[in-house]
């Protein structure tokens, strides 16, 4: 079955990808802190960190497309936390709504708030989207048991980046196998099928979590995941990363 | 006569619901034999195969290799033991093939210089060294289930058990597969419902239904047994009609 992977480009040729995953990950939160401790009204700041993103995509041979799609699936989760964010804050009144004896009021320094909200988020998303599409995940994963995050927290990545495929050809096969039976019937009674077929999948994901377990036992598995290290630091890698902070400095300090 | 490599004695298992699972089980397997345990569906065929490396745990005495089966031991037996899981999407849990097949051996506190070329002759061994980097979900069955023999040819096992090898294999992959089972010089417990590889690689043959050994002995016998076979819900197996 096809499915979208996350890292589908990872396997690209491009300058962007051969820098060391723990590198990329480094710089990647570096470019996100810099971005959020930014002034709102520092619009040209803003401008900049979009265009540093913009010549590291065009580096690493990403189709642009694929990384704002990727971002449009993330920006309407934002969206619906800052939403509020105008109607909230008090200040010089900029525009209202009177729904009865609700009114709701909109001021400046909400929607200044809201934009500035947006812009950091979406930066920070597109940085990471650029970080994952260009890192094969699995390397991923090592560089962050390399940057000591705790094994718990990359053992349930693992195991999720592993099984979520098998899971969704799972539900896909039972879909398909309702639809080849589904003949009429009431909408509420598809419905209410949907929702067994939920709890089937639940239980055949709790079983397999089971043998999965026993079969990491009968290897030897005894509470603690140990991989083997492949990962060198080459000079260009810490190149990398005086360029990418030196840049950021720049635009932090001299663009304002 | 050769070594007991594996010795059961009065063997006995319940499911957590009280409802026997194995009952009385007694069986003595020697170095380099193949045993083929076969039986209709829930017999306990893949419960007894848990019991060789002390997953499951039942009354009675399993010894392994000389070693009776206790915590100080188990890691050791784990690895003597190479246990082959049917589903090979539960044995293959590790994102890359590699790590997957790395996985017992840097558990086994093996020396990390050496594991690399371990990986290597065990995926060779399956003839799949050339999905070496892949990930899991993106090999055919066929090579899940030959991959998942390497996650424990690695271990350097003395033992291989193998619960339903040929399932859902086509037939150019089954008869790799068997011929792969036919070279190995390891010692081999097969639990399944293919009756004619257990005609070709098997050369004893145990017959499990509902939880007790009802017949054991030497598989051309036993399986060409017409009232025997057909008792337990099995079929002769096609060449022997």
């Amino acid at each position: 079955m096809q499915h979208s992977y996350i890292d589908k480009y990872w396997d690209l040729e491009s300058p962007v990808h051969k820098i060391d995953p723990r590198f990329k990950i480094i710089g990647c939160v570096g470019f996100i802190l810099f971005a959020i401790f930014t002034a709102p009204t520092s619009f040209l700041t803003f401008a900049s960190y979009g265009l540093l993103l913009a010549v590291l995509i065009a580096l690493s041979k990403v189709p642009l497309r694929f990384i704002l799609m990727r971002c449009l699936v993330i920006v309407p989760f934002v969206l619906m936390v800052a939403m509020f964010i105008p109607f909230m804050k008090k200040g010089q009144f900029a525009g209202g709504y009177s729904l009865g004896s609700l009114k709701l009021t909109v001021t400046y320094d909400g929607l200044f708030i809201f934009w500035n909200v947006l812009i950091k988020a979406f930066l920070s998303i597109m940085a990471l989207t650029l970080l994952i599409s260009t890192t094969k995940f699995t390397q991923f994963l090592k560089a962050l048991q390399r940057l000591n995050i705790p094994q718990v927290f990359i053992m349930i990545l693992s195991f999720m980046y592993r099984y979520i495929f098998v899971i969704t050809d799972e539900l896909e096969l039972m879909l398909r196998a309702k639809k080849a039976r589904s003949i009429g019937g009431s909408r509420w009674f598809h419905f209410k099928t949907l929702s067994n077929m939920l709890g089937v999948l639940f239980l055949k994901s709790y079983e397999k979590g089971e043998t999965v377990y026993l079969a990491m036992c009968s290897r030897g598995y005894n509470g603690d995941i140990k991989t083997i290290d492949e990962m060198y630091i080459k000079k260009s890698d810490v190149a990398f990363l005086i360029i990418m902070f030196s840049t950021l400095s720049c635009i932090r300090f001299f663009i304002n | 006569m050769q070594n007991k490599i594996i010795e059961i004695k009065n063997l006995n298992y319940f499911y957590p619901d009280k409802t026997p699972a194995l009952s009385n089980i007694n069986l003595e397997v020697h170095e380099g034999q193949s045993i083929g345990i076969i039986g209709p569906n829930g017999a306990g065929k893949t419960t007894l195969l848990l019991h060789l490396n002390g997953i499951l745990q039942g009354q009675g005495s399993v010894r392994i290799c000389g070693m009776q089966i206790n915590k100080e031991d188990l890691p050791k037996i784990r690895s003597k033991v190479g246990l082959v899981f049917q589903d090979p999407d539960s044995q293959l849990f590790m994102p890359t093939v590699f790590d997957d097949v790395a996985f017992g051996p840097i558990n086994m506190d093996m020396p990390k210089e050496k594991i690399p070329s371990l990986i290597e002759k065990a995926l060779n061994e399956v003839d799949m060294l050339k999905a070496k980097d892949k990930l899991a979900h993106h090999l055919s069955f066929g090579e899940k289930k030959r991959v998942s023999i390497a996650t424990v040819l690695s271990m350097k096992p003395e033992i291989l058990a193998m619960d339903e090898p040929t399932s859902n294999l086509d037939p150019k992959h089954r008869r790799k597969l068997i011929n792969f089972i036919k070279d190995s010089k390891l010692t081999k417990i097969i639990a399944t419902h293919d009756l004619e590889l257990v005609l070709e690689v098997c050369q004893q043959v145990i017959i499990l239904d509902k939880g007790i050994i009802v017949s054991q002995g030497n598989t051309k016998d036993i399986l060409s047994d017409k009232t025997l076979i057909e008792a337990h819900d099995l079929e002769i197996p096609f060449s022997l009609q």
